[in-house]
């Protein structure tokens, strides 16, 4: 390749680490070898999966099960035998891959498709001081950009927008879009299955403001009473239930696709000028199959390369995919023991099977037309499906940026935009200048300092913890101490320590408005000063705001984001909060500034915003919503879950 | 769908070409990345054609719905196009030159679908002679007709190795093209040469995937197609679409 002598130099002395071997990881990785890079360490937690195979060059249907990373590194070994790749099946928060490993290191490279992770990369790199260069993609649209301590903004100078969830009475009383039932479906997977949450009901919401239910006209079913604040039907928890009827699958049927339904068709004034619901029942299934003298096979049978995924199942198969997979997931259930739960996972067959059929069901039920198999994973992973050339042309981008960083010319690094069109400069490659760190970010700043109101008298430690120290702030292994004088240690990271006070008010230890808070990441080599203000008066579903963020729209204290496996880390997002004063605001942006022209935001303004999804659904949430900065996954795309 | 690989026989460069395994040599490109190419995906049929492009009848073309040419010389290209325009078949073209890279697409009449409800159509793209010849807004266009006319002259692309020599040549080229035109000089800066040797590895994916993304909508019929040139910039990263036709 004819890169001149600097240039030639610096890639064939340097080190790099590749942080994901999946869509835009193996591209990478296959431009740097051929571009003459020779040290590469590899790391990637998840192994090769057969979704990956139309896209994941480098694996092929043999490799199926095995580590991305180890995989990676022997195929690329197939065709440049001479290059030194150490493969890591591991994930990168590891505390094996610390602030020294990451020293290691002349660049490092970001092909991840989570949050979590790649927020924690941008620390262990600010940390060590390595230059990042981050990627993303999401269908036709990518970005690349470089980030470097001091000089450019790191990951997380922007906040986040977290993704907006559909209104409670939408997904539960009146769906009116395939994709309020799949998320209603997946509601349910949890409600039966999951981890149980309140935000996460699936039965008839009679506090629905457009129902006006009055108390009169409550027609109370067997164990139903009405919990009059709520408006949940109070009932001993859907799980419950369904576990005292041995997850039976007729009644469990009945219940959700029957009585719910006959329920909310009470609610006459929801369907006055919307089409009703028509309840469906086993029986009447049975009955329809058997006059039809319909075969009776048991569809999970059909074998599922492509073509049973792809066919819209009968009102029957649904209902015979829906009872043989609930069986199916109760058994996994069992087979975990007490209290245990299951995490939903597209990839998973029974879940994948429950969702697409469950939705389905309710799809019929709501006069919608049903979807595929594969249309509902789509959806129900929030997939924009991952494109190949997107990939490619990423991966392509990464290696030039890397190249003018490592031969020193951090002023001609960009951030990139692939757009899905051409803009109205006719560009579809939008480079943008590098922004300068924010001086307020919690995390690149000398002092990161943060100022958090929540109410000290019910955030128990373990919240303070998961909520607002892992979600929030995006720490691993966070140590807190009370800057009270004495120096009292509130959560340790160490096992054992503190765990006596997980399930204690914030107060129990003298933490009030004003206290102040101390905490430490060492793996991150990040120290975050926490000012506490108290407040009586959150919002309901609040647990707490981080000050300086914008107001929540559409609040949800809960993320619904089903808990990724790529690099061992949740999809985690923010749960309060949004933004704060430097949200990039689609019309007027302080954030990429095009070269030449400062025709900046176009990558967030309309092309974004009009692209649409080849489900024609969610692309446009996900550019309206979230901000320019957002480098979502080269695998799936959280829409709105 | 059938997939014909028509690539020219050359030296092999294995470190270059990732399908081409380790070790090969003696063999024609497209046959020793035959092997590779399939298995990206055992249900697409592939298949190798001998010969140069320019000696296959008018006829073998017919075959196709869609025509990519790359690392292919000028007076091949043109031809080629002009007959698959002729034919109704889908016509790409696609290089890289160091940091540069170009893509090209004649689709003649294409209908497509965009958003669920609508469907447009397009005008018929001109063909790509007048690239060469109408051009006059950008670099670019005019930087990639010198270096195709280098590459019908030599035979080849510019070589990092005869680095002297090729720059005269280049800039001799630069000044017939400008001159015939009656443009300035620096329509082309000089310093264009610098960054044209070689191809440059990360280019190839720019344009690569454009180039297949591309032929993608145009035989799917879904999106609007990019209309009808795409250059890229590898080293301020910029990727204009722009349309060139007779006017």
């Amino acid at each position: 390749m004819a890169l001149d002598c600097g240039l030639a130099l610096a890639v064939s002395r340097s080190r790099l680490l590749v942080v994901g071997a999946g869509g835009i990881g193996c591209e990478l990785l296959k431009n740097l070898v051929v571009a003459g890079f020779r040290h590469i360490d590899v790391i990637d937690l998840d192994t090769i999966d057969v979704s990956n195979l139309n896209r994941q060059f480098l694996f092929r249907k043999n490799h199926v099960g095995k580590s991305k990373a180890e995989v990676a590194r022997e195929s690329v070994l197939l065709f440049c035998p001479e290059a030194n790749i150490t493969a890591h099946h591991d994930s990168i928060t590891n505390l094996d891959y610390n602030v020294e490993f990451f020293k290691k290191f002349t660049l490092v490279m970001n092909a991840l498709d989570n949050r979590a992770a790649r927020n924690h990369v941008n620390r262990m790199c600010l940390a060590a001081d390595i230059p990042l260069v981050e990627s993303g993609s999401a269908g036709y649209l990518g970005q690349v950009t470089v980030i470097k301590k001091g000089v450019t903004e790191c990951y997380e100078c922007e906040p986040k927008q977290p993704q907006k969830t559909y209104p409670g009475c939408t997904i539960r009383n009146t769906p009116s879009e395939p994709i309020h039932c799949i998320v209603w479906a997946k509601f349910l997977f949890n409600q039966l299955f999951g981890e149980e949450d309140a935000d996460q009901e699936v039965s008839p919401d009679t506090a629905d403001p457009e129902a006006k239910w009055g108390p009169g006209e409550i027609i109370i079913q067997e164990s139903n009473e009405l919990d009059g604040d709520s408006g949940n039907i109070k009932r001993v928890s859907t799980r419950a239930w369904a576990k005292s009827t041995g997850y039976n699958p007729v009644k469990v049927f009945n219940k959700l696709f029957h009585d719910d339904i006959n329920y909310l068709l009470t609610m006459d004034k929801l369907w006055k000028t919307r089409c009703a619901p028509v309840p469906l029942s086993w029986e009447h299934l049975e009955r329809q199959v058997d006059s039809q003298g319909a075969p009776v096979e048991d569809v999970r049978d059909i074998p599922s390369c492509g073509l049973r995924d792809q066919r819209v199942l009968e009102v029957h198969e649904q209902a015979q995919l829906f009872a043989g997979s609930l069986l199916d997931l109760q058994k996994e259930l069992l087979a975990k023991g007490n209290g245990a739960e299951l995490v939903w996972d597209k990839e998973e067959k029974a879940a994948m099977d429950f969702v697409s059929s469950a939705a389905n069901l309710r799809m019929f039920i709501f006069s919608m037309s049903m979807k595929s198999r594969f249309d509902v994973k789509s959806m129900a992973g929030n997939i924009i499906p991952a494109i190949a050339t997107t990939n490619a042309i990423i991966a392509g981008l990464i290696v030039l940026e890397a190249f003018k960083v490592l031969t020193l010319q951090l002023d001609k690094c960009h951030t990139v935009f692939l757009n899905r069109k051409p803009n109205p400069r006719k560009k579809l490659l939008v480079p943008c200048l590098l922004v300068p760190p924010n001086p307020g970010c919690f995390v690149c700043s000398s002092k990161p300092q943060a100022l958090v109101r929540l109410n000290t008298s019910t955030m128990l430690v373990y919240t303070l913890q998961e909520k607002v120290l892992k979600e929030r702030f995006g720490m691993v292994a966070p140590d807190v101490q009370i800057e009270d004088g004495r120096g009292t240690i509130l959560i340790s990271s160490e096992e054992g320590e503190t765990e006596v006070n997980n399930d204690r008010p914030l107060s129990d230890f003298g933490v009030r408005g004003g206290s102040r808070l101390q905490v430490d990441d060492f793996l991150q080599d990040y120290t975050l000063v926490i000012d506490i203000t108290h407040s009586d008066d959150l919002p309901p579903d609040v647990d707490f705001e981080v000050l300086g963020d914008a107001p929540t729209c559409a609040p949800s204290p809960k993320t619904n984001a089903t808990p990724t496996k790529a690099n061992g880390a949740q999809a985690v997002r923010p749960s309060t909060s949004s933004s704060h004063t430097r949200t990039p605001d689609p019309e007027h942006s302080n954030t990429p500034i095009d070269l030449e022209e400062n025709d900046g935001m176009e990558a967030t303004d309309g092309k974004w915003q009009g692209a649409t999804s080849p489900q024609g659904f969610g692309r446009k949430r996900k550019h309206s919503d979230s901000d320019a900065v957002v480098l979502q996954s080269d695998d799936d795309v959280i829409l709105c879950d | 769908m059938k997939l014909y690989a028509c690539v020219q026989v050359s030296a092999v460069n294995t470190r270059a070409q990732f399908l081409v395994p380790h070790g090969v040599a003696g063999i024609g490109l497209a046959e020793a990345s035959l092997e590779q190419a399939q298995l990206l995906n055992p249900m697409v049929e592939v298949k190798v054609e001998h010969g140069s492009v320019a000696s296959k009848p008018d006829e073998f073309f017919s075959q196709f719905d869609a025509v990519c040419l790359t690392a292919c010389v000028l007076e091949d290209l043109l031809k080629i196009c002009d007959l698959c325009h002729s034919k109704s078949i889908k016509f790409f073209a696609g290089d890289a030159f160091g940091y540069h890279g170009y893509m090209f697409a004649d689709l003649g009449q294409h209908d497509f679908v965009e958003y669920v409800h609508a469907s447009f159509t397009l005008n018929p793209v001109w063909p790509f002679i007048y690239f060469i010849v109408k051009v006059s807004r950008i670099d670019f266009p005019w930087a990639f007709a010198v270096l195709l006319n280098f590459r019908t002259k030599k035979g080849r692309d510019p070589d990092p190795l005869m680095f002297t020599p090729d720059t005269d040549l280049l800039l001799q080229l630069r000044d017939e093209l400008l001159e015939s035109h009656g443009l300035e000089k620096n329509t082309i800066p000089e310093n264009f040469t610098s960054s044209c040797f070689s191809q440059l590895s990360p280019v190839c994916p720019v344009v690569g995937g454009v180039l297949g993304q591309e032929i993608i909508k145009a035989l799917s019929g879904h999106d609007a197609p990019l209309n009808n040139f795409f250059f890229f910039d590898g080293f301020t990263c910029n990727g204009i679409v722009d349309c060139f036709k007779s006017c």
